[in-house]
């Protein structure tokens, strides 16, 4: 267990470099859910990660809403994609082995996991450069 | 544009490099041109079709018609490849021996030469139409048709370039046994191929992980890096496979590789008698 833990992490470390690195470390001395006050209002930060029926992320503006999500480790998660764009995203992870288009204005359903603790990378793939996410696994 | 060259491009090399490793394979084969060429025309426009039936794909089975979709396709290309190498075993050795175009479609039977135009555009199909819906999406976002079409041409470009070492690369460093090894290239990539349409059904929660992380090798290898995709594709890999995948993976391999090896190659004298059963090897 500790093993797949180190490994995990030293994953997410070489995937998100050193920025990520920092985000990291500062989430593990004080896992502060700061910039997330709006999104924890409805429920979608979680502090302790029980798990829920369903986890949903918004896609607006080429953006991923939140940007981070906080789930159970050990336990198989719905995700509920959530396309208010009026173009189509692919929700892309190489970390999780995951990808599925999802058409402008619609909503789609990704099952992921049970996932190993730890940081796992998602993306939008028809917009890198603004769409990104992780979901973290406790 | 270099946005849409980048996208173009990762969804290229998937198709360009399994079809590097056939055209390797499938060197000396009468017709090969004009087989890949209809293959490939196929797959545009099949890619065309899937794209115009977005909708109905994504609604179909409660919203999982992607996944089922995207699966069948993976496995109706491990079937073909299988096929592909199984084929090309049998008659390899006899199609060597006829060079001249006219001999060796007598010796092969055309109808059989079909399925490298079955092999190519399964192949070119799901990345063909990810790439439609991709420059669709661009075109809705304001992006210039002038951009889509020159990043479009870009990554095409980087794509085929990237096909082409691996074939040229495959020609130069193997040649006595580019068969054989070409061969196995191909039994471990429809292996790879099985473990992904596996992954798709996964995610629709259609069958079971299994084992949720068999073991993660995501430290040494990311695969997201262009490495880790280019080994996804011909290898299969993955850095964090599930026990489906890898039951999957290993049943194909072991199934193609056993049939590949058991499977006798047809004697070239006896041109006419192509289904006397041969002795294994």
């Amino acid at each position: 267990m500790k093993k797949f833990l180190m490994m995990t992490a030293v994953g997410a470390l070489t995937f998100t470099g050193f920025q990520a690195h920092a985000d990291q470390v500062a989430n593990r001395v004080a896992p502060v859910p700061a910039p997330a006050e709006a999104e924890s209002k409805a429920g979608l930060v979680e502090i302790a990660p029980v798990k829920k029926e369903f986890y949903e992320i918004i896609i607006k503006d080429h953006k991923f809403s939140p940007e981070e999500i906080t789930v159970p480790a050990g336990e198989k998660i719905k995700l509920i994609i959530d396309n208010q764009d009026s173009t189509p995203e692919e929700f892309e992870s190489h970390d999780m082995n995951r990808e599925k288009i999802i058409r402008g204005n619609k909503k789609a359903t990704i099952y992921v996991g049970p996932l190993e603790p730890g940081k796992y990378h998602f993306f939008g793939e028809f917009n890198m450069d603004t769409a990104n996410g992780y979901i973290i696994a406790k | 544009m270099y946005g849409i060259a980048t996208v173009v491009f990762r969804e290229i090399i998937e198709i360009a490099l399994v079809l590097g490793i056939v055209l390797a394979a499938t060197r000396g084969l009468p017709k090969r041109g004009l087989l890949v060429s209809l293959g490939l025309g196929l797959g545009v426009l099949g890619s065309f079709i899937v794209f115009l039936f977005t909708d109905t794909i994504a609604d179909a089975v409660d919203g999982m018609g992607q996944e089922v979709f995207n699966a069948c396709i993976m496995f109706t290309a491990v079937g073909f490849l299988s096929w592909t190498v199984i084929w090309m075993k049998r008659h390899g050795r006899e199609l060597a021996q006829h060079l001249n175009a006219v001999g060796a479609d007598v010796v092969a039977g055309r109808k059989s030469l079909y399925v490298i135009v079955a092999v190519v555009a399964v192949a070119s199909l799901r990345e063909g139409a990810e790439i439609v819906l991709f420059t669709y999406s661009q075109s809705l976002i304001g992006v210039s048709v002038y951009d889509i079409m020159l990043g479009g041409l870009i990554g095409l470009a980087g794509g085929v370039a990237v096909g082409f070492m691996l074939y040229f690369g495959l020609l130069k460093t193997v040649k006595r046994h580019l068969f054989t090894v070409t061969s196995w290239m191909l039994i471990v990539l429809t292996a790879g191929m099985a473990a992904q349409g596996a992954n798709f059904l996964i995610q629709a929660d259609i069958i079971p992980a299994l084992y949720p992380q068999m073991w993660d090798t995501s430290a040494f290898l990311d695969g997201g890096s262009f490495i880790g995709e280019t080994m996804s594709v011909l290898f299969g890999y993955t850095p964090r496979p599930t026990g489906m995948e890898l039951l999957f993976y290993v049943s194909v391999l072991v199934a193609v590789g056993a049939a590949y090896k058991l499977i006798g190659t047809v004697k070239p004298p006896k041109r006419e008698e192509q289904s006397a059963p041969v002795a294994a090897e």
